[in-house]
């Protein structure tokens, strides 16, 4: 066979691919939205249960993303300029852990902790306070799940940052808090709005671990996700409407995150 | 103000070991790799591994490489190091202003080194370097990359600038005409320490140094380490 005849045999089978790739993505998300009527669709998220399910979603949401901010931040930083060692590659397995690690384990691994006989349930039980099948349980499961993604983005955003402008910020006199504030926070600044959206999309879509350790208790602990599977067979149409807003708010996400991004990066003025 | 450095560093091929007094602006001479930037890495604090007695002073330093911040414009650039060290705002981006002028950047300052030249970013880098106010200036090769115009621009401010201050100044390069109308004197580093002598820079067997202000102390001797390193 000639080499040209190699490559366009080649050439069709990666076309073929991509196209057979595309397909998968998009007919289900097309099927999907054609499923109902915009009409129908509009009705069933009217109702309280839907409108509840949205309101529980987002503030769950919102929550765990101030919680990863502001605890995956430090480390993030702490993960990119840290001194290399084994210590730091623990760190770094301990923070990955939650993301190869199956929802439904993670859930039933925080209900252990938190649940009554737990370490953490037992220590807050003489104060009354009970976290498993509450709102906070949604929060902490969607941030354990959730947080790895920040994380990841983060550090490779900061660890991107150039060490010969790291350098000269060590020596113009500004102390450590100035120059994260000023270098290293808008220098990663893309990265961290990338994670974030990341992590986001990946709450909005927790179902696993919620359902362990926070239940589906309609207007208490049901989000989007367990509403959507709650309904499916009581009334398919409620649930095909809470996932196409679910698809749409998903798709929003990634590209508010790509408009930002492309527009807030200061390399792109 | 007189400051005495001694300084001992472990590199793979040689140590670099100095002692030296710095008194105005010294130049440090001799081949790439010779470990002229190892010294002044070491004083600006980026050598966590360096020993001796370093003194921690607020350094203005100029890298091999520019270092400038990508997101801020020039101006801010420059304005940086004020403003960490607490001067005014207004008063800072005044410094840097004038500084940038000095160094014929007065249609730059509102650029982003990403729109610069590299010959432009190498003098916001220079005048950020430069902040007024330091206790010691380094600057490694100030004049790499400059066309001859802009190295003139960059002399006479540099000159302008420790003229100003009572700081001492030590200046990493290879542009001896140069380093020597700016410089009191001219150390020569060869592996890692100051050749005992500066004949091979002014052509003629007198040494430089002693007619300078700058002491070089010899490094046998002087220093307790060099038993270990003397036989070479």
């Amino acid at each position: 066979m000639t080499t040209l005849a190699h490559k366009r045999l080649a050439g069709t089978g990666f076309g073929l691919a991509v196209g057979v790739a595309a397909l998968f993505v998009l007919v289900p998300m097309v099927a999907l939205v054609t499923r109902i009527s915009p009409l129908t669709a509009v009705e069933e998220l009217a109702r309280p249960e839907s409108i509840d399910a949205l309101m529980i979603s987002l503030g769950a949401v919102t929550c765990a993303l101030l919680l990863i901010v502001a605890f995956g931040t430090p480390v993030a930083f702490l993960l990119a300029r840290g001194q290399p060692g084994p210590l730091l590659s623990s760190l770094e397995v301990l923070f990955d852990l939650p993301l190869v690690l199956p929802p439904a384990v993670a859930g039933i691994a925080l209900l252990a902790a938190f649940g009554d006989g737990g370490p953490v349930g037992n220590a807050l039980a003489p104060f009354g306070v009970q976290v498993p099948f509450t709102r906070l349980a949604v929060v902490l499961a969607l941030t354990f799940v959730a947080a790895p993604l920040y994380i990841r983005q983060a550090q490779s955003a900061f660890a991107a940052c150039e060490r010969d402008v790291l350098e000269a910020s060590r020596t113009t006199g500004a102390g450590p808090v100035r120059r994260f504030l000023q270098i290293e926070l808008p220098l990663a600044k893309r990265g961290l709005l990338g994670g974030l959206a990341l992590s986001g999309a990946r709450a909005l879509g927790e179902f696993g671990a919620t359902i362990m350790f926070a239940g589906s208790v309609a207007g208490v602990t049901q989000t989007l996700t367990l509403a959507i599977y709650g309904s499916l067979y009581t009334s398919a149409d409620a649930a095909f409407a809470l996932a196409i807003l679910l698809l749409v708010l998903t798709v929003a996400i990634s590209v508010l995150a790509r408009l930002y991004g492309a527009r807030a990066g200061w390399e792109a003025r | 103000m007189t400051t005495a450095i001694q300084l001992r560093l472990e590199r793979p091929e040689f140590n670099v070991e100095v002692a030296l007094r710095l008194e105005g602006a010294v130049a440090l001479v001799g081949r790439s790799g010779s470990g002229k930037s190892s010294i002044i890495r070491a004083l600006a604090g980026l050598e966590p591994a360096a020993r001796g007695s370093i003194p921690r002073l607020e350094v203005g330093y100029l890298g091999q490489r520019d270092g400038l911040f990508p997101h801020m414009t020039a101006l801010d650039n420059v304005a940086f190091p004020l403003k960490a060290t607490g001067v005014r705002k207004r008063h800072a981006c005044a410094s840097a202003r004038e500084s940038l002028a000095a160094l014929g950047l007065s249609a730059a300052v509102d650029r982003r080194p990403g729109e610069l030249s590299g010959g432009q970013r190498r003098r916001v880098a220079l005048a950020r370097a430069l902040a007024p106010g330091r206790e010691l200036y380094l600057l490694d090769e100030p004049f790499a990359g400059l066309d001859l115009d802009s190295a003139t621009l960059a002399e006479k401010f540099i000159a302008e600038r420790i003229s100003g201050s009572d700081a001492p100044c030590l200046i990493a390069g290879h542009d001896v005409p140069r380093l020597r109308r700016i410089c009191s004197s001219i150390l020569r580093v060869e592996r890692g320490r100051i050749a005992p002598t500066a004949h091979a820079i002014n052509g003629s067997t007198e040494p430089l140094r002693v007619r300078a202000p700058v002491r070089a102390l010899q490094s046998s001797g002087d220093m307790p380490w060099d038993c270990r390193e003397g036989s070479r």
